[in-house]
């Protein structure tokens, strides 16, 4: 008995050593960062620039991983590109959480969406959609966090329309919580009796008003695009009021733009949600659409972008099809008459425009629907919630942080013909499968024999 | 260490000529075939190895590597051999190592056979060869290698705590799906800092950065340290049956 437990015992430390040393080496290992990227086009390695802004945080940065768990769901990526910025700075710390049971973070950061990254610097938050999680986001937002400014955005107020603190499908209160989120400052710019528009207001907001303007708030306005400001305006079909659409356009009339106020009607099914929800899945470039070529946003019940002169030469950001067309006046029956305009039309549009020094930032939508809570998460999955947050990035001028060349993708595309499949299909599915099984059966063959 | 080539040999051959390893293998082909390989590439027309190395680590790793160990030892104690291999001159380590070589040579076999996936991708791929990103695969086959030297391991010692060959299987597979996917599934359900222990823990989650394209130390250290670990009980088994 006395030998037994002896060499038992003897049998025991050394395996309760190596378990501790096993463990201890992984304790250590975790720690380090060393690591060797195989990819041929650098897919895991950080730009300089991007280097740069991790060894120079001044502060901790808290990153919360935010996802929902599933296949694809790009927590893996997410997490490799944060542990490459870990690598570079001792001062970022990451966690990982679910976005259906960490309803405290959810709600501290105003998370919309799951699979999100937070950037927490001190306060100061930077939202990364799952759209937005390359290495070009993950740079620029450690510069805005890390940047001591806070861009203002000037939201008209007093002059009707959608509202900011509306929770409703209609509302605006999801574009608010966005900007809270990504360290966007948002105040109200009364329109009543306004005759200046402060110059710390980093861009104004204008979404089709209710009532018209008054010709010396559209003075006001041109006086702040002509020192080289930034308008993102919204506009709105079959308008109720059309004094106040008209009044619009008072606004776009330098620039050599209108809304034209009819309904676009988006017949080809792969280009709308519905009839008169024209989708966009290919965008014009620019940094706004950098991240979304290929998914889908929604114009819904969008009126066409115009233009009165031809020296004007904005960037189409989304357009309708060659089969769309537009109803001027309202009418109960859509489909197409005698009369109606036809496509395409431009539904969003970009300008850049000299002013002084400066270059004067506009963005146009034909919709104030394309940043309603309706097509923004959790609602929808469109990327409306990328196209507005761009939107409001560029015009806050935020673009210009970082440019870094985009890294290809890792699967390339492949055109196979049909004899291609075949063959590939033939050489995978029967040949493989049928030499493995032929060469079990020669052995079991040859083993009966020797029997 | 001509021992362990021999006993090696010696498994790696049994598995050739037993029904199981041809089993194994004619099912793996034709499951990387279909759904890793013709559907991922011919329906997503794209020039991508990661539906190959996703059933491999989903279903190769976990369930066909528990059917290629699961003889190892069981068999050889049901049949009383094992008395006969620990009475021969050979050390337990080198038994235990031996064994697992076996094994592992064949799983390395059944890998090598996902080569011919990437042979027919960079024959169709325009620019060929020099467009596909051989260092991701080559990263990814590297972690497969790890993972696969771990999991064979575990299965192994599963083996050598039974001579019921079902039981062994059972087993490996408990302990493989818990070391694969537990790690994940409690990080998700805990909170710091124990809900971090559990995905670094997590197998799945250490596999990652070699998909990736990246191939960190640390999570070599874990592989490395799961086989060695395993390898380790089971000399430590071997050993206790001298003293029982």
């Amino acid at each position: 008995m006395n030998r037994r437990i002896r060499s038992g015992s003897a049998s025991l430390l050394p395996a309760a050593l190596a378990l501790i040393v096993l463990v201890a080496l992984n304790v250590v290992a975790s720690r380090t960062t060393l690591s060797w990227d195989l990819t041929h086009s650098g897919l895991n390695t950080l730009a300089p620039q991007s280097v740069l802004a991790a060894k120079r945080l001044g502060a901790d940065l808290l990153v919360i991983g935010l996802f929902r768990s599933g296949v694809g769901n790009g927590q893996p990526e997410a997490e490799a590109l944060v542990g490459l910025y870990q690598a570079q700075s001792t001062r970022i710390t990451y966690r990982s959480e679910s976005f259906d049971t960490d309803v405290a973070d959810v709600r501290k950061y105003s998370v919309q969406e799951p699979n999100t990254l937070v950037l927490d610097y001190g306060g100061k938050t930077q939202l990364l959609t799952p759209a937005l999680q390359t290495e070009q986001d993950f740079t620029s937002a450690l510069l805005k966090v890390e940047s001591n400014h806070v861009p203002v955005v000037c939201w008209v107020a007093g002059v009707g329309g959608r509202s900011r603190s509306d929770t409703s499908q209609s509302g605006y209160s999801s574009v608010a919580d966005v900007l809270a989120g990504n360290n966007f400052e948002t105040r109200d710019l009364l329109m009543t009796g306004l005759t200046s528009i402060a110059a710390d207001c980093d861009e104004v907001v204008l979404i089709a008003p209710a009532v018209p303007l008054a010709a010396t708030a559209v003075k006001a306005m041109g006086d702040y695009m002509a020192a080289g400001g930034s308008l993102l305006i919204a506009g709105d079909p079959w308008s109720q009021t059309p004094a106040a659409a008209a009044s619009l356009n008072e606004v776009l009339k330098p620039y050599g733009l209108a809304f034209s106020g009819a309904l676009v009607v988006e017949p080809d099914a792969s280009r709308a949600f519905d009839v008169i929800t024209p989708a966009t899945l290919t965008y014009g470039s620019s940094p706004i659409t950098r991240d979304i070529q290929g998914i889908a946003s929604l114009f819904p019940q969008t009126t066409a972008i115009t233009r009165t002169s031809a020296a004007a030469a904005p960037v189409v950001i989304a357009s309708t099809s060659n089969l769309s067309y537009a109803i001027a006046a309202p009418r109960q029956d859509l489909p197409r008459q005698a009369g109606d305009a036809a496509g395409p039309f431009a539904i969003m549009e970009t300008l850049e425009v000299p002013a002084g020094q400066k270059k004067a930032r506009i963005v146009m939508v034909g919709t104030t629907g394309f940043a309603e809570n309706k097509v923004l998460p959790p609602s929808s999955n469109a990327a409306n919630l990328e196209l507005a947050l761009g939107t409001f990035q560029w015009l806050a001028r935020e673009d210009a942080l970082i440019s870094l060349p985009p890294k290809p993708p890792r699967a390339l595309p492949l055109t196979l013909t049909q004899q291609d499949q075949s063959t590939i299909i033939f050489i995978t599915v029967f040949l493989m499968p049928g030499l493995v099984v032929f060469a079990g059966m020669l052995v079991w063959w040859r083993r009966r024999l020797i029997r | 260490m001509t021992r362990v080539l021999t006993i090696a040999r010696r498994d790696l051959m049994a598995l050739f000529v037993s029904p199981a390893g041809w089993v194994v293998a004619a099912l793996f082909v034709v499951l990387t075939s279909a759904f890793g390989f013709v559907l991922p590439v011919l329906a997503g027309q794209a020039a991508t190895m990661d539906g190959v190395f996703g059933v491999i680590t989903s279903f190769l790793l976990p369930v066909l590597i528990p059917v290629i160990t699961m003889r190892v030892f069981a068999e050889e104690r049901s049949e009383g051999t094992l008395e006969l291999l620990l009475t021969s001159p050979v050390r337990d380590w080198e038994v235990a190592v031996g064994k697992w070589l076996g094994a592992f040579t064949f799983y390395v076999l059944l890998l090598a056979t996902t080569l011919v996936y990437v042979v027919l991708l960079a024959a169709y791929i325009p620019g060929h060869l020099a467009s596909l990103d051989l260092g991701l695969i080559a990263s990814t086959y590297v972690g497969l290698l790890f993972a696969g030297g771990a999991a064979t391991a575990i299965g192994a010692l599963a083996s050598s705590l039974t001579q019921n060959q079902i039981v062994a299987f059972f087993l490996a597979l408990a302990i493989l799906l818990l070391t694969w996917y537990a790690g994940t599934l409690l990080g998700f359900f805990t909170q710091p800092p124990a809900s971090g222990l559990f995905q670094y823990a997590g197998g799945s989650n250490r596999f990652q950065s070699f998909s990736l394209g990246l191939v960190t130390l640390k999570d070599i250290v874990y592989f490395s340290s799961l086989g060695i670990g395993a390898l380790f009980l089971i000399t430590r088994l071997l050993d206790s049956r001298r003293w029982r």
